[in-house]
C-alpha cells in the first residue's frame, strides 16, 4: 500500500508542539519562511516538541509519517495511533456517519451536539425517514459493538466556555466541524431564520477558533463548507479549489498580473451561502494570524445511506432528512420515487451541481484527516466526484425505480431561489484524488439502489408518507410563501437531452467518467433533449 | 559561610589578564590580587552546553550525557536538542540540596524544583518553563525580562545590539539584587552570558583598535565589572566569589564545513542529491554536527549505518588522516583530533560523537550541511569559541584545583567550602 502521507513530517503533525517552542508564530509567517531564515542563518534552530513521545524533548521537526512509531498504516494512510478526534455536529447525517466510521478504524471519538438539527426538523414539521434512537441508545449500541464514543452535549454558539473546558479535557488531534446549520432554505424562510443560522454559524465557528488557538493551536480543523459558497459564474471559469492556482492570471487593460495563492471570488446564492463565506475568510484569517490550520471542504450535493458501520446494525443508523429545508435532492427525489409522488425540478431543471456518495464523502475526510496541513496553512478542497444536471437526477432515480416496480412521474415547478436555470460548471476537483488518494467508490446507480431498498421498508416508508407534505417547497427566495406553479408534467424517460448540453456535460464530467464509470455509461446510454 | 559563582560566558584568559592590568576591570583586578586567577580548559566540544554542563556536574559528557547543543534522535537521521531533562548526573545544587539561587545558567532549561529559585539560561524557550517557583514569573514580567538578547536582531544593528546587551545585564543585576535577600541560599550562582554575545560580534571591532566599537567593547566589560564589584560588596566577608568562563574566544578568519570534506573524499554521500541528515546514503561512512563532532555510520546506532565494529579503528585513521591533512593557503586547520573513546568516560560513552576536532584559532568549524564549499567567510558571526583559554578566579584561591584545570574540576572550590557532600 502506497500511503499518500508517508511523506509528511512534524510539521503537519498534530502532536507536534509549536507553541511555546517555536517562537515565531505572527501574522502571516509561513513554514516556508521559517525554514529559510533557518537556511540563511546556520546558527539558527527551529525547535519543537512532540506529545506523545515527550522523551524526544526538543528536537528539529523532520521526522516523517512513515518513520515515527506513532503512525500506524491504514487504508485511509499513515494515521496517529488511537488518534483523538472530535466531532462537533456529531448527531448529524455525517457527524454520526463518520463517528463510527472512526471509532472502527481504532480513533478515539469525542462528540459534541446539542441536538439542534432534531429540533429544527421537527420545528418545520417533519422528522428523519430513517429513524434514529436517542444519543444514549445510539453510544449504547456503538459500544456494544465496540465502538467507544464519548459525547457532550454542549451548544459551541452558545456555550463556548462548556466547549473549552471539553477541548482542554480531551486535546484532539484533529476537530472535525460539522457543528452548522446546512441548509439554504432554513435560511430564507424569514429574518429569524436567517439570523440563527449566521449567528450559529458564523459565531459559533469564530468562537471555536480563539478557543482552537488558546487550547490546542497546533490541531486541524476540518469545516464543512459547500460548493454553494462559489455559486455558479455565468463567464463558464472553472471553480478553482477555494484559492487560485499558481499559473492563474489576470489579464487586463494590455496588463497580467499572477493570481496563484488568492481566494477566488465567491458569490453565495442564499443567506446560508453569504454565511459560509463568512466562515471561510474567519477561518482563513485566523490561519494567517495565529498559525491554526484548517482544510475547508466544499462539499458538493450529499446523497446516499451506506456505509458498512450504518449497515451493521439498524440503530446504528444515521437521519434521512427529505424536507424541503434539510433534504438533498438526490435523497429527496428517491423519496418521492418510493412515495410516488412527482419528482420536483426547480425551473428548467438544468442547474448543474458537484454530488458525493456519503461513504466517499468520509473517506475524503479520514484521507484528509491524517494528513494535516502545515502550521498556518489554510486550504480548501471541492470535495465532489462527479457533476451531474438536476434533470439527469431524475432520470436516473426513474431508471433504478423501475427496477422496484415504481413509476416515476416528473413535475417541473417555478424555483422557489434566484439562481439561473442554465449555466455551465466547470468544477475543479483535483486534490482529492491527487493529493490525498482519494479512490471514489460510490456509485450513483448503486446507491439509489441500497437507498430505494431501506425507504422501502414498512417502517420508513410509513414514516415518510406521514409527512409527505413537508417535502414539496413553499419557501422562495423572494421571501413568498406557497408552493410553486407547475409548469410542466411528464413522464421519466420521455425527454432527450439537449446535444449542446450533452457536449458541454460530457467535457466537464470528465472526473465523473474516471471516477464512475458506470454512472457515466449510463448517462451517456441517454439522449434526451429537454425543452421548456 | 556561602559560595557565590559569576560565570562570564565566551570570556578568553587573555580578556582577563588584560582588562584587569588596564582600568577596564578594577574590580576584578582586586579580587584577583586577594586571590588566584589561573588559564583553565574548557570542554571538549568547547561549546557552552557542554562546558556549563560539565560545570555544574563536575563530570564529563560521558557522564552527564550533554555532547552538543544538538544530537541525534536514536536510530535515526533527525536532531534533537537535548535539554536540562537530559543531564545524565545532578547539577551540584541537587546534589547537596542547600538552598540556593540559579540564575541565567545555560543548558537548565527546562527548570526542575529545588530549595530556592532557578531561572534557566539560554536555550530558554518558554518563560513559563524557565521559572522556578512559577510565582517569580510575574517579577520577571513586570521588568520585560530577556533570557538571552535577540541575536537575530542583534544582528541587524550593532546599535540595537548594544543597547539589548546593556539592558540584560542591567536586568540580571536587577534579579540578583531582588533575590540576594529573598531567600537564605547557601550557594548562588549567575552566568552573564552577554560576553559570549559581544564576542561572537564584536571581537573584530574590538581588535581594531582604532575603531568606536572598540571602545564600546571595553566599556561593556567595564559595565559587567561593576556588576562582579556590585556583587562582590554584598558578599560576606568569609563567603567565596568563584568566577570563570565556560571557554575562550577569537576572531573567525574563515569557516571550515566538515561535511563538505567528507563529501569530497567519498565519506559522505546523499541519496537523491538532497543535502540533508535524513538522506544520508547507506554507502556513507562518517558525518559531522556542530561544532566538530564526527559520527561514523555505525550499522548498530544508524537506520542505514555500515560500520561494523571491526572496521572503527581503522575508519577512524582514515578519518584522522584526512582530517589532519586539510590545509587553508598552506596552513593545517585542525590543531588536534580527539578519539572519544579515550576522553570520555561513563555510562553515555555509547551516545558520544566518535572523533572530536579542534581547530586552529581563526578556523570555525562547522557541522551543518547549509554550504555548498568547505571553506567560507564568515558573515556577522566575528567570534569562535576557544578550547584552552577559559579562565578561573577565586577571591580564596585556587588551591584545590590543578595548574591547568580542566572546567569540571571547578566544583572542587566548592566542596573546599561546603565541605564534602
Amino acid at each position: 500500500m502506497i500511503c499518500h502521507n508517508k511523506h509528511k513530517t512534524c510539521w503537519n503533525c498534530p502532536a507536534a508542539v509549536l507553541k511555546g517552542n517555536v517562537d515565531f508564530r505572527a501574522c502571516g509567517q509561513t513554514k516556508e519562511e521559517i525554514e529559510q531564515q533557518a537556511k540563511d542563518n546556520p546558527d539558527m534552530q527551529v525547535v519543537i516538541t512532540c506529545k506523545r513521545r515527550p522523551s524526544l524533548g526538543y528536537f528539529e521537526p523532520g521526522i516523517t509519517f512513515e518513520e515515527c512509531p506513532e503512525y500506524i498504516e491504514t487504508e485511509y494512510g499513515y494515521m496517529l495511533r488511537n488518534m483523538r478526534v472530535m466531532i462537533l455536529g456529531i448527531d448529524g447525517y455525517l457527524g454520526w456517519t463518520l463517528a463510527l466510521k472512526l471509532a472502527r478504524l481504532g480513533c478515539r471519538v469525542f462528540g459534541v451536539d446539542n441536538f439542534l438539527r432534531r429540533d429544527m426538523v421537527s420545528e418545520k414539521g417533519s422528522h428523519t425517514g430513517i429513524p434514529i434512537c436517542r444519543m444514549t441508545e445510539r453510544l449504547r449500541v456503538a459500544a456494544s459493538y465496540g465502538l467507544d464514543i464519548d459525547f457532550r452535549r454542549i451548544d459551541i454558539r452558545d456555550e463556548i466556555s462548556k466547549l473549552r473546558e471539553y477541548l482542554s479535557e480531551v486535546k484532539p488531534e484533529s476537530i472535525i466541524h460539522y457543528a452548522e446549520i446546512p441548509s439554504a432554505p432554513y435560511s430564507m424562510v424569514d429574518s429569524y431564520h436567517a439570523l440563527d443560522v449566521q449567528d450559529n454559524n458564523t459565531l459559533g465557528t469564530l468562537g471555536l477558533l480563539f478557543a482552537m488557538k488558546d487550547i490546542v493551536p497546533e490541531t486541524c480543523m476540518i469545516k464543512l463548507g459547500t460548493m454553494g459558497e462559489y455559486g455558479a459564474p455565468l463567464s463558464g471559469r472553472p471553480i478553482f479549489e477555494g484559492l487560485f492556482p499558481a499559473d492563474a492570471v489576470l489579464e487586463w487593460d494590455d496588463r497580467k498580473w499572477s493570481l496563484g495563492g488568492e481566494m477566488t471570488p465567491r458569490n453565495p446564492a442564499s443567506f446560508y451561502h453569504v454565511g459560509k463565506v463568512q466562515d471561510t475568510y474567519n477561518v482563513y484569517e485566523a490561519c494567517r494570524y495565529w498559525w491554526l490550520r484548517s482544510y475547508d471542504i466544499m462539499q458538493g450535493v450529499i446523497y446516499g445511506v451506506s456505509t458498512d458501520e450504518l449497515s451493521m446494525d439498524k440503530r446504528l443508523r444515521t437521519r434521512f432528512d427529505f424536507d424541503e429545508w434539510f433534504g438533498t435532492v438526490i435523497n429527496r427525489f428517491v423519496v418521492q420515487a418510493v412515495l410516488g409522488i412527482p419528482l420536483t425540478i426547480y425551473g428548467k431543471g438544468e442547474q448543474i451541481r458537484g454530488f458525493i456518495g456519503l461513504d466517499d464523502a468520509m473517506q475524503c475526510m479520514i484521507r484528509l484527516m491524517v494528513c494535516p496541513p502545515e502550521p498556518g496553512q489554510y486550504d480548501v478542497v471541492n470535495q465532489v466526484t462527479a457533476v451531474y444536471r438536476i434533470c439527469d437526477l431524475a432520470e436516473a432515480v426513474a431508471e433504478v425505480g423501475e427496477e422496484f416496480g415504481l413509476k416515476v412521474q416528473v413535475n417541473r415547478v417555478s424555483n422557489p431561489r434566484v439562481e439561473p436555470d442554465r449555466h455551465p460548471m466547470e468544477v475543479v476537483s483535483k486534490k482529492l484524488e491527487g493529493d490525498f488518494g482519494l479512490k471514489a467508490k460510490v456509485c450513483l446507480y448503486d446507491e439509489i439502489r441500497r437507498m430505494m431498498k431501506v425507504l422501502l421498508e414498512p417502517e420508513v416508508l410509513q414514516r415518510l408518507k406521514d409527512k409527505q407534505s413537508v417535502i414539496a417547497p413553499v419557501t422562495r427566495w423572494n421571501g413568498e410563501k406557497k408552493h410553486c406553479d407547475l409548469l410542466e408534467e411528464y413522464a421519466a424517460g420521455s425527454k432527450q437531452l439537449d446535444k449542446e448540453l450533452k457536449q458541454q456535460l460530457d467535457r466537464m464530467d470528465g472526473r465523473g467518467e474516471e471516477l464512475s464509470s458506470i454512472e457515466k455509461k449510463k448517462q451517456l446510454e441517454e439522449d434526451i433533449v429537454v425543452s421548456d | 559561610m556561602r559560595n557565590v559563582i559569576l560565570g562570564l560566558d565566551g570570556v578568553p584568559f587573555e580578556h582577563i589578564q588584560r582588562f584587569t592590568e588596564t582600568d577596564v576591570m578594577p574590580c576584578l583586578h582586586d579580587i584577583i590580587q586577594e586571590g588566584g586567577f589561573k588559564r583553565m580548559q574548557s570542554s571538549i566540544p568547547e561549546i557552552s552546553s557542554v562546558s556549563w554542563s560539565s560545570m555544574i556536574t563536575g563530570k564529563n559528557p560521558g557522564m552527564h550525557h550533554i555532547f552538543g547543543f544538538t544530537d541525534w534522535i536514536p536510530q535515526s537521521y533527525h536532531i534533537r536538542f537535548p535539554s536540562f531533562n537530559d543531564l545524565g548526573c545532578k547539577p551540584f545544587w541537587q546534589q547537596n540540596k542547600d538552598t540556593s539561587v540559579i540564575l541565567n545558567v545555560p543548558m537548565t532549561y527546562p527548570v526542575q524544583p529545588l530549595q530556592g529559585l532557578h531561572v534557566s539560561g539560554f536555550i530558554s524557550l518558554d518563560l513559563n518553563k524557565a521559572v522556578y517557583p512559577p510565582g517569580f514569573i510575574n517579577v520577571l514580567n513586570q521588568m520585560n525580562y530577556m533570557i538571552d538578547v535577540d541575536m537575530h536582531k542583534a544582528q541587524q544593528s550593532k546599535t540595537l545590539f548594544l543597547k539589548l546587551l546593556h539592558n540584560s545585564l542591567q536586568q540580571r543585576k536587577t534579579v540578583l539584587d531582588k533575590t540576594w535577600d529573598l531567600y537564605p541560599w547557601k550557594q548562588l550562582m549567575m552566568v552573564i552570558t552577554g560576553t559570549d554575545r559581544i564576542g561572537h560580534l564584536m571581537i573584530k571591532d574590538y581588535n581594531m583598535i582604532d575603531s568606536s566599537l572598540h571602545q564600546e567593547y571595553l566599556n561593556y566589560y567595564h559595565e559587567v565589572d561593576k556588576v562582579i564589584g556590585h556583587v562582590y560588596k554584598k558578599m560576606n566577608p568569609d563567603d567565596q566569589l568563584i568566577l570563570l568562563s565556560d571557554h575562550g574566544m577569537t576572531h573567525i578568519n574563515q569557516n571550515i564545513w566538515l561535511n563538505n570534506i567528507l563529501m569530497e573524499h567519498g565519506f559522505l554521500s546523499f541519496k537523491n542529491n538532497l543535502k540533508k541528515y535524513d538522506q544520508i546514503h547507506q554507502d556513507s561512512v562518517a558525518f559531522c554536527l556542530e561544532p566538530g563532532r564526527v559520527y561514523l555510520h555505525h550499522k548498530d546506532r544508524f537506520p542505514h549505518g555500515s560500520i561494523q565494529p571491526d572496521q572503527v579503528s581503522q575508519i577512524k585513521e582514515m578519518l584522522i588522516e584526512l582530517f589532519s591533512s586539510i590545509k587553508y593557503h598552506g596552513q593545517p586547520v585542525i590543531k588536534k583530533i580527539v578519539d572519544t573513546q579515550k576522553v570520555y568516560h561513563g555510562p553515555y560513552l555509547k551516545d558520544a560523537p566518535d572523533l572530536l576536532l579542534l581547530p586552529v584559532h581563526g578556523y570555525s568549524l562547522r557541522g551543518g550541511l547549509s554550504s555548498s564549499s568547505v571553506f567560507t567567510e564568515p558573515n556577522n558571526i566575528q567570534g569562535m569559541h576557544t578550547q584552552e583559554d577559559a579562565f578561573l578566579i577565586s577571591n580564596q584561591g585556587l588551591d584545590p584545583v590543578s595548574s591547568y584545570p580542566c572546567i569540571e574540576e571547578t566544583l572542587n572550590l566548592f566542596n573546599k567550602t561546603n565541605g564534602e557532600k
